[in-house]
C-alpha cells in the first residue's frame, strides 16, 4: 500500500474560539453558534484498520470506537459520526463545506457494513454482502462530506443531524481519502428562538442540553393543541358495547341490557344509533313505538366477524344520545318464478391455519406473515377438507388458489416449483422466483371434487439450493346448491339479470331474506313464499339483480347473541382538562397492582394517572385491541392535556407476538407490543414507537418504560418492588460489574471504555469470559458480585431472549440464585433479544430480572431484537456518558438523552428503538 | 404469638430500608433500617424487651441505652397508622 497526498483543499479562515459543550463529543465541535446558523469543526480521532475476511475477499475494516458508519447494510463501511442541532421550525436550513484536507491511501478494500445476525438458520443475516451498485462504482463513496438529515422533532424542538463522512473510497480505484478535519457551516434562513421559554420542563432538558449543540437554556413545553375527537362522537357518549365473534343476524333484548347495569327503561329506542369501526350501521328495533325499551322488544342488526392481525372479535356500539339513526328498509319482492330459475350459487371454501410466522417476510407489516407450513424443498403437505352433498358434480368449473410465500433466493431462477394434486388429479405444476407472494391459481372440472371428505396435496420438488416457501392458505370456488347449512346461506348470484331464487334446506318456515348489497345497510325482503318440501322449508323469490347483490338467507333460529354486553361511560381520555405528569397503562384488573407504584409516585410530587387499556382502546380503537389505538391516547394527551404536557409512560402488562394466540401458548396479551418494520430485523417489537408523538419521525418526546404485567399478585409484587426503589434514600452501591462474553474483542473493547466514564469514587468489576478457563467460574463470580450489591451490571456479548453468552453466564434459571434484595441493580445488556418480551410463553431476561421478588433488577436495558456490535457499542457508550453525569435525573431522561447521543453519533433511529427500557422511566438517578 | 399486617399492606425492602404501602390509605410510608427492623420483629410476635435487645444486638448499639420508649414510640406510630391488625 502507498500513502499519497492530493488535494489540499484551501482552508477558509474561522479565528473564532471554539466552544466544547457538555455532551459534545471530542471529535465535533462548535466554532460557532448564534441564531440564524453554527459552525461545526470535526477532527478525526485515532483510528486504526483491520482485516476483514469477506468470502474471498479480503477486506480492511476501519474502526474508530464509538462511531457510526456512512453507509447502509451492504454498502462500504466508512466511518461516520455526527452532532444534532437545533433548527428553525420552518425546516430551512443550507449546509455549507467551509474547509477540508485530506490525504489519501491506494490499493484499500473496504469491507461491507453486515447485516445483524439473527437465530432463524434459514435466515441469511449476520453475513457480509456486498451491494453490488455501491461496489462497482468508480466515483468516491458515500460522496458528500457532510449532510443533513430530515428535520426530525425532539418534544417541539426541530433538530436535524449533521453528519461527517471524513472517509471517502472510491471501489474501482481503491482510493480511500481520509480527512483530518472537515468545517461546516449551516445557515438558517430563520433565526432559532432566543432565550428561555414560560414553560419549562426541567427533566427533558438534560436530553436536549447534552445532545443538541446549539439548544437554548431551556426546551419548551410542547404547544398545547385542540384535541381532534372522532367523528362519530362514539367514543364520548355513553353506550353498549357489544361483542361478536361471527358473521350473521344478532338479537339484543332488554334482559342483556339490563344485565350490562343499565335500565332499559332509560333509554329512548328512537335516538339509537349503532356504529361498528366509526361507521354507522342499519339496526331494526321491534317495539310499539313508545320513548322506553320496554319488555319483550329487542333489537337487530347484521354483524360481520373481523378477520384482523389483533383479534376475532367484532365490537359494535349501541349509543343513545344523538339519534335517530338508520334503519333496515324494507323491499317487498315476489315469488312469481317469473326470472332466470336459480337453484345453485358459487361457494368458496377456504382453507387456512395460521401456525408459522415469518417477521422477515417482505412487506411484513402490510401483509400475512402467518402461514399454515414451512416447505423446505422436496416437501409436501396434504390438507383434507370437506365439501358438501350438493355439490354440483357436473361440467362446471371449480377454481383452486393456492396462497404461496417465497422465502429463499438463490439461483436456478425460477427457484421455486409447487404441484397442486386435488384428489389425486395434478391441477397445476408452476415455477415461480423469489421471495415474492405468489397465488398459484388452477382451474378443473368439478368431476374431479367429490361430496364429502377431499384431499389437496401440495408437492415442492426441490429446484434450487436452500429452496425454502410457506404456505399459507387456499381456497376452492365451486358451485353447489342453494341450500342453508345450518339454517342460514349467504350468497351471491353469478351473474346479473333477473331472476327467480329457489333456496332450500331450512328446518323451519321462520325464514327472513336480507339483501346486504349495500355494506351496514340490510335491506329486509318481504313478499317471498316459503315452501314446505316435506320434512324441510324453502324460500321462493325473485329479484333483479346487478354485479353485487349479496343475500342472507336464515331461519329465526339462527338469530345470533353478542358473546358480551358492556356498558361504557362517556370517553374522558380526550377532554383537554386532564392532567399528568405520568400515565401509567395497565389492564384494568391490575390497576390495584400499580397503586403502590403510583403511590410512590405521587409521594415524589409527580401527578400519575392511571389509564385502563380497555378505556384506550374503547376511546382510541373502537374497541378493537389494535396498539395504534395507544399510540393515538398518547397524541392526544401530548397534544391536548393541560401543560405541561405528560412527560412519562409506564406500559404495564405482559405481551406477545402471537396476538391471536394462534400458537395457543396462552400468553395474555396485556398492553400489546407494537411492531416496526426494520430494514435488517424485520417485523421488530418497538415501544419506541409509542413514544414518538410529535412529528412524524423515530425520536421519543416521551419517557416511556414497560414493567410485566401477569397475575394481579404477581403485578403488584413488582409494583411494591419497584415502588420501594423509588422511595430509597440510601444511595446505592458504586460498584459498576463489566461482563463481556469472549470471541469477539469488541465486547472486551465497549467495556473497557465503559470505565474512563465512572465517576470518582466507583469501581469496575471486570468478569470477562475470555478470562478464564472455566467459563463456570465466571457465571458464580457474575452472580456472587451482583449479591455483594452493584449499582449497575453491564454486559457486552452474544446473547438470546434469555441468556448471556453461550456459555450462559447469566440466564433466566439462575436468576433464582440471586440474594440481591438490599441492592437491586440496574441491567444494561448490549446483546441480541434480551428484551424481546412478547416472547411466548416465557419471559425475557429483562422481564425475568425484573418481575424475580426481592432480587434482580430494578431496571434493565435491553434490546427486542439482534444488532450488531459496533451498534451496542455507540448505545453502551452514551448510555454510560448520560448514567455517569453528576447530577440527578430520571432513568427514562438517561436513556432518551442516551439514545439522542447515539442517533447524532451515527447510529440509526431504527436500531435505537430495539432498545427498550424496562422500569419505571420516572424512577429517580443520583450520581453524586 | 404473630402479628398480622392489615389487608391492604404490601412491604418491599430496597436499600436496608422497608417500604409499605398501605392500600387502604393509598399511601407509602418508608422505614429507615432500625424501623424495618422493629416492624419485622413486632410482626414475629417479640415483646418491646426482646425487640430492644435484638436491636442492640444486630446494630451494635449501647446496651446500657434504654430504647424501648423509642421502640414504643415507633410501634405506636405504626398503629396509629393502622398498619397492623388491632
Amino acid at each position: 500500500m502507498k500513502i499519497g497526498r492530493a488535494g489540499l483543499v484551501v482552508i477558509i479562515g474561522v479565528l473564532s474560539l471554539s466552544t466544547l459543550l457538555p455532551g459534545q463529543d471530542r471529535s465535533v465541535r462548535v466554532i460557532r453558534s448564534e441564531p440564524r446558523g453554527i459552525t461545526l469543526e470535526i477532527r478525526l480521532p485515532s483510528y486504526r484498520f483491520e482485516p476483514a475476511i469477506v468470502g474471498d475477499r479480503r477486506d480492511r475494516e476501519i474502526r474508530i470506537d464509538g462511531w457510526g458508519t456512512a453507509g447502509e447494510i451492504g454498502d462500504p463501511d466508512l466511518p461516520a459520526t455526527g452532532a444534532l442541532i437545533e433548527v428553525p421550525s420552518d425546516g430551512r436550513v443550507r449546509l455549507a463545506i467551509l474547509s477540508a484536507a485530506y490525504e489519501s491511501l491506494f490499493g484499500c478494500e473496504i469491507r461491507p457494513v453486515p447485516r445483524s445476525p439473527s437465530a432463524d438458520p434459514d435466515e441469511p443475516l449476520g453475513g457480509i454482502v456486498p451491494k453490488s451498485a455501491a461496489y462497482s462504482r468508480n466515483s468516491f463513496f458515500p460522496g458528500p462530506l457532510a449532510h443533513l438529515s430530515e428535520i426530525l422533532r425532539m418534544r417541539s424542538i426541530p433538530v436535524a443531524r449533521v453528519f461527517f463522512c471524513p472517509f471517502q473510497w472510491n471501489p474501482a480505484t481503491g482510493e480511500l481519502r481520509i480527512y483530518r478535519t472537515i468545517t461546516v457551516r449551516a445557515d438558517f434562513d430563520e433565526p432559532l428562538p432566543e432565550g428561555p421559554f414560560a414553560e419549562a420542563d426541567d427533566v427533558f432538558a438534560g436530553p436536549a442540553q447534552m445532545t443538541i449543540l446549539n439548544r437554548s437554556p431551556l426546551p419548551a413545553s410542547p404547544p398545547l393543541k385542540r384535541i381532534l375527537r372522532s367523528d362519530s362522537g362514539v367514543p364520548y357518549q355513553n353506550r353498549l358495547r357489544l361483542e361478536i365473534e361471527e358473521t350473521g343476524l344478532y338479537r339484543l333484548d332488554e334482559t342483556e341490557v339490563a344485565a350490562s347495569g343499565l335500565n332499559p327503561a332509560s333509554l329512548n329506542p328512537a335516538s339509537f344509533r349503532l356504529y361498528c369501526q366509526n361507521r354507522e350501521i342499519a339496526f331494526a328495533f321491534h317495539g310499539r313505538s313508545g320513548n322506553a325499551w320496554g319488555p319483550g322488544e329487542y333489537l337487530e342488526f347484521y354483524g360481520e366477524r373481523i378477520d384482523s392481525e389483533f383479534t376475532k372479535t367484532n365490537v359494535y356500539w349501541l349509543t343513545w344520545e344523538s339519534g335517530p339513526g338508520i334503519s333496515f328498509s324494507n323491499r317487498i319482492v315476489t315469488a312469481a318464478g317469473t326470472g332466470e330459475r336459480t337453484t345453485t350459487f358459487r361457494d368458496t371454501v377456504r382453507l387456512e391455519e395460521n401456525l408459522v410466522p415469518w417477521f422477515q417476510a417482505p412487506e411484513a407489516y402490510a401483509v400475512d406473515h402467518w402461514f399454515w407450513t414451512k416447505m423446505t424443498a422436496p416437501a409436501d403437505a396434504t390438507i383434507p377438507f370437506n365439501l358438501p352433498d350438493d355439490i354440483l358434480v357436473d361440467g362446471s368449473t371449480a377454481r383452486l388458489r393456492v396462497y404461496f410465500q417465497g422465502r429463499s433466493t438463490a439461483p436456478p431462477h425460477p427457484n421455486h416449483r409447487t404441484q397442486l394434486t386435488l384428489n389425486e388429479v395434478l391441477i397445476s405444476d408452476i415455477r415461480w422466483d423469489n421471495d415474492q407472494v405468489f397465488i398459484q391459481t388452477a382451474e378443473l372440472p368439478q368431476t374431479t371434487l367429490r361430496a364429502g371428505a377431499n384431499l389437496l396435496r401440495l408437492d415442492m420438488p426441490r429446484v434450487s439450493t436452500g429452496d425454502v416457501c410457506y404456505f399459507n392458505w387456499a381456497a376452492l370456488e365451486y358451485r353447489r346448491g342453494l341450500n342453508a347449512r345450518k339454517n342460514e346461506i349467504l350468497f351471491s348470484p353469478e351473474n346479473p339479470g333477473f331472476k327467480s331464487f329457489e333456496i332450500g334446506g331450512f328446518s323451519s318456515p321462520d325464514i327472513r331474506i336480507y339483501d346486504l348489497s349495500e355494506p351496514g345497510r340490510p335491506v329486509r325482503l318481504t313478499g317471498f313464499s316459503v315452501v314446505d318440501a316435506g320434512g324441510s322449508f324453502g324460500a321462493r323469490f325473485d329479484a333483479a339483480v346487478g354485479e353485487s347483490e349479496r343475500f342472507y338467507v336464515l331461519a329465526a333460529d339462527r338469530i345470533r347473541r353478542p358473546s358480551r354486553v358492556d356498558y361504557v361511560e362517556a370517553g374522558t381520555l380526550a377532554l383537554d382538562s386532564n392532567r399528568a405528569d405520568l400515565i401509567l397503562i395497565a389492564p384494568r384488573a391490575l390497576q390495584a397492582a400499580a397503586a403502590p407504584l403510583l403511590a410512590a409516585q405521587a409521594a415524589r410530587r409527580l401527578r400519575p394517572r392511571f389509564v385502563a387499556v380497555e378505556d384506550v382502546f374503547d376511546e382510541f380503537g373502537a374497541g378493537i385491541p389494535d396498539p395504534a389505538a395507544i399510540k393515538a391516547f398518547l397524541q392526544t394527551a401530548y397534544d391536548g392535556w393541560q401543560r405541561p404536557a405528560p412527560l412519562y409512560v409506564l406500559l404495564m402488562g405482559d405481551a406477545t407476538y402471537d396476538y391471536r394466540d394462534h400458537l395457543g401458548l396462552g400468553k395474555e396479551n396485556q398492553v400489546p407490543a407494537h411492531f416496526s418494520w426494520m430494514s435488517d430485523t424485520g417485523l421488530t417489537a418497538d415501544d419506541n414507537w409509542f413514544a414518538c408523538v410529535d412529528g412524524e419521525d423515530g425520536l421519543p418526546d416521551l419517557l416511556l418504560g414497560r414493567i410485566p404485567g401477569g397475575t394481579p399478585e404477581t403485578a403488584l409484587k413488582t409494583a411494591m418492588k419497584l415502588a420501594a426503589m423509588e422511595m430509597r434514600r440510601t444511595a446505592p452501591p458504586k460498584t459498576v460489574i463489566l461482563a463481556a462474553d469472549d470471541g469477539d474483542d469488541q465486547f472486551v473493547s465497549m467495556s473497557d471504555q465503559i470505565v474512563p466514564l465512572l465517576p470518582p469514587g466507583y469501581a469496575a468489576q471486570k468478569i470477562y469470559l475470555g478470562d478464564y478457563a472455566d467459563k463456570n467460574q465466571a457465571s458464580l463470580d457474575l452472580l456472587a458480585a451482583i449479591n455483594s450489591g452493584a449499582f449497575l451490571v453491564h454486559f457486552a456479548g452474544h446473547g438470546n431472549v434469555t441468556l448471556w453468552a453461550g456459555e450462559r453466564i447469566l440466564d433466566n434459571a439462575k436468576v433464582d440464585d440471586l440474594r440481591n434484595a438490599d441492592h437491586l441493580a440496574l441491567f444494561c445488556a448490549y446483546t441480541c433479544n434480551n428484551g424481546f418480551f412478547p416472547n411466548a410463553p416465557d419471559d425475557c431476561m429483562a422481564e425475568t430480572l425484573i418481575k424475580a421478588e426481592d432480587k434482580g433488577a430494578f431496571a434493565f436495558l435491553a434490546s427486542t431484537s439482534s444488532g450488531l456490535a459496533w451498534i451496542h457499542e455507540i448505545m453502551a457508550l452514551a448510555t454510560a456518558r448520560s448514567l455517569f453525569r453528576i447530577r440527578s435525573t430520571s432513568l427514562g431522561a438517561i436513556f432518551v438523552e442516551a439514545k439522542l447521543d447515539a442517533f447524532a453519533r451515527g447510529a440509526g433511529l431504527d436500531e435505537l428503538a430495539k432498545f427498550t427500557l424496562f422500569g419505571d422511566p420516572s424512577q429517580r438517578i443520583e450520581i453524586r | 404469638m404473630k402479628r398480622r399486617l392489615r389487608d391492604g399492606i404490601r412491604t418491599a425492602a430496597a436499600g436496608g430500608e422497608l417500604t409499605v404501602y398501605d392500600g387502604n390509605a393509598d399511601t407509602v410510608h418508608v422505614l429507615n433500617a432500625t424501623g424495618a427492623f422493629i416492624l419485622e420483629t413486632h410482626r414475629a410476635g417479640k415483646t418491646v424487651a426482646e425487640i430492644e435487645t435484638m436491636l442492640k444486638d444486630a446494630f451494635s448499639l449501647d446496651p446500657g441505652k434504654d430504647l424501648k420508649p423509642e421502640i414504643r414510640r415507633f410501634l405506636g406510630d405504626l398503629k396509629k397508622r393502622k398498619i397492623f391488625l388491632p
